[in-house]
């Protein structure tokens, strides 16, 4: 009976557990799903991560290679794209071996396994921690030292979504986010400095919502840093060990 | 139809925390919008920000491919050409929020299972394309006599690396600018649509912006109205 009303009115199935404010798993608001970090789970790869967010997965290689300057850099994903570049997480300048002709080119795969809401979350979260873990020679030439990546921020993504015009929710699923009448995606560094404030058209927003999902992208970043400092902090002792770490 | 718009006081001390005027960069560049310029599509407008210009054309309510209808809302698709070469990743990602921009404020529902398709044409730019986009689109719609809840406009800010504002950039402020952020805002309550933003900066610097962005808006909805003024008193 459940299953067929969902079917027949998405809508209005959500708005009831929305009246009691949370989700249709019984998730409260500004709750988020548990996320799962993983570090190099590929070992083909410079450095590579997999985050799970709920039923969200993403995995995510960096490989770096010799390579000309493309002419036209047709770009996977934009926003990704976009993203590493406004939020200087890292400097291109530090991937140059010789001026005006040789640089590193660093290939970002990203593949999704699993949708289920929230992608920029997840896809940001990986993109972080396998440029943390990328250990090539590349580190060894430019910085002149062994080690790994000069990562200079930790971009943390908030992806908020509205219903109803009036209601936000932090990190809903994919049925949700159907549904959702508009969305909003924050992205913040370390030091409170936005990097991205993305809305994609929808519904618009108010002032006294503004601030509210301001509070979400602060609160969401302090827990995001806590656990990837956390993973980083265990991979050190022993190397090719798989680590994984959940909140 | 040409008519210059400069940001009164009142958008200096919003929108900037030093009082010392600040030259020529708060302000809007020149407006000039020609409504009904095509003749095949059902709405047409081009409009110009500075050097920056865009043409639009807007076909709609028609048929929709049956693969592409809503029961019940107008399926509505955004085309944007630029001027040279054929649309990339970075177009598609504009299509997009020009298109969800749009979705906001025309009032589909009236016209279930129709399509209603805007193009654009990008004809020269010279900073805050997407700006241009939106009010070019705008003006399309309104053209074609689509049905709104409400107008909506395109206002595009810049911020110099010592935090300097500038609104409705051109393409050489665009490049030097530590942030470039991108608003879309209905006529009704100044609520924000869209945004966009390149670079970094801080949440007041943000606030700072949608402020004088709202500000900025005000110039380009009475710029609507006396555009629209002028044309249908001539007939």
């Amino acid at each position: 009976m459940v299953v067929r009303f969902k079917t027949v009115e998405p809508m209005e199935y959500y708005r009831r557990f929305l009246k009691e404010n949370c989700h249709t798993n019984g998730r409260e608001f500004g709750k988020f799903r548990t996320t799962t970090v993983n570090i190099v789970p590929i070992s083909t790869t410079d450095g590579s991560a997999l985050v799970k967010l709920g039923n969200t997965t993403v995995v995510y290689g960096v490989k770096a290679e010799f390579a000309k300057p493309p002419t036209d850099t047709q770009v996977a994903n934009q926003f990704i794209a976009n993203v590493t570049e406004n939020s200087q997480i890292i400097q291109k300048e530090d991937f140059c071996v010789s001026s005006g002709k040789l640089p590193w080119f660093l290939y970002c795969d990203l593949i999704c396994l699993d949708y289920d809401g929230n992608i920029l979350d997840a896809c940001t979260f990986a993109l972080s921690v396998a440029l943390k873990n990328v250990k090539t020679a590349l580190a060894e030439v430019n910085l002149k030292k062994k080690g790994y990546l000069n990562i200079r921020t930790h971009p943390v993504v908030t992806f908020i979504a509205m219903f109803d015009g009036t209601l936000l929710i932090v990190d809903c699923t994919g049925e949700e986010e159907h549904l959702a009448i508009g969305n909003l995606t924050i992205i913040m560094d370390e030091e409170g400095k936005l990097c991205c404030f993305h809305k994609p058209g929808g519904s618009g927003l108010t002032g006294a919502k503004f601030q509210d999902s301001m509070n979400h992208a602060v609160t969401r970043h302090k827990e995001v840093k806590q656990i990837m400092e956390e993973v980083i902090n265990s991979m050190k002792p022993k190397k090719k060990v798989t680590f994984s770490k959940q909140i | 139809m040409e008519r210059a718009i400069q940001a009164d006081a009142k958008v200096y001390s919003e929108a900037g925390t030093e009082s010392s005027p600040r030259g020529s960069g708060c302000s809007l560049r020149h407006f000039a919008c020609e409504q009904n310029l095509l003749s095949r599509p059902d709405g047409s407008a081009s409009f110009l920000q500075g050097d920056t210009s865009v043409l639009a054309g807007v076909y709609g309510p028609a048929e929709v491919k049956v693969s592409k209808e809503i029961f019940n809302k107008a399926t509505l698709e955004v085309i944007l050409r630029p001027k040279i070469g054929l649309p990339g990743v970075a177009e598609k990602s504009r299509e997009r929020l020009i298109r969800n921009t749009c979705e906001a404020v025309v009032l589909g529902a009236l016209h279930p299972r129709t399509s209603i398709t805007v193009v654009l044409q990008v004809v020269s730019d010279a900073g805050s394309l997407l700006a241009c986009c939106l009010n070019a689109a705008c003006m399309a719609l309104v053209d074609a006599g689509v049905p709104m809840r409400a107008l909506f406009c395109g206002v595009t800010c810049a911020l110099d690396s010592d935090g300097t504002l500038v609104l409705d950039p051109t393409a050489k402020q665009e490049k030097e600018a530590r942030a470039v952020l991108t608003f879309a805002l209905d006529s009704v309550e100044q609520k924000l649509l869209m945004s966009t933003t390149k670079g970094l900066y801080s949440d007041a610097e943000l606030q700072q912006c949608l402020a004088a962005a709202q500000a900025a808006s005000q110039h380009v909805f009475r710029f609507y109205r006396e555009s629209l003024q002028r044309r249908y008193s001539k007939s």
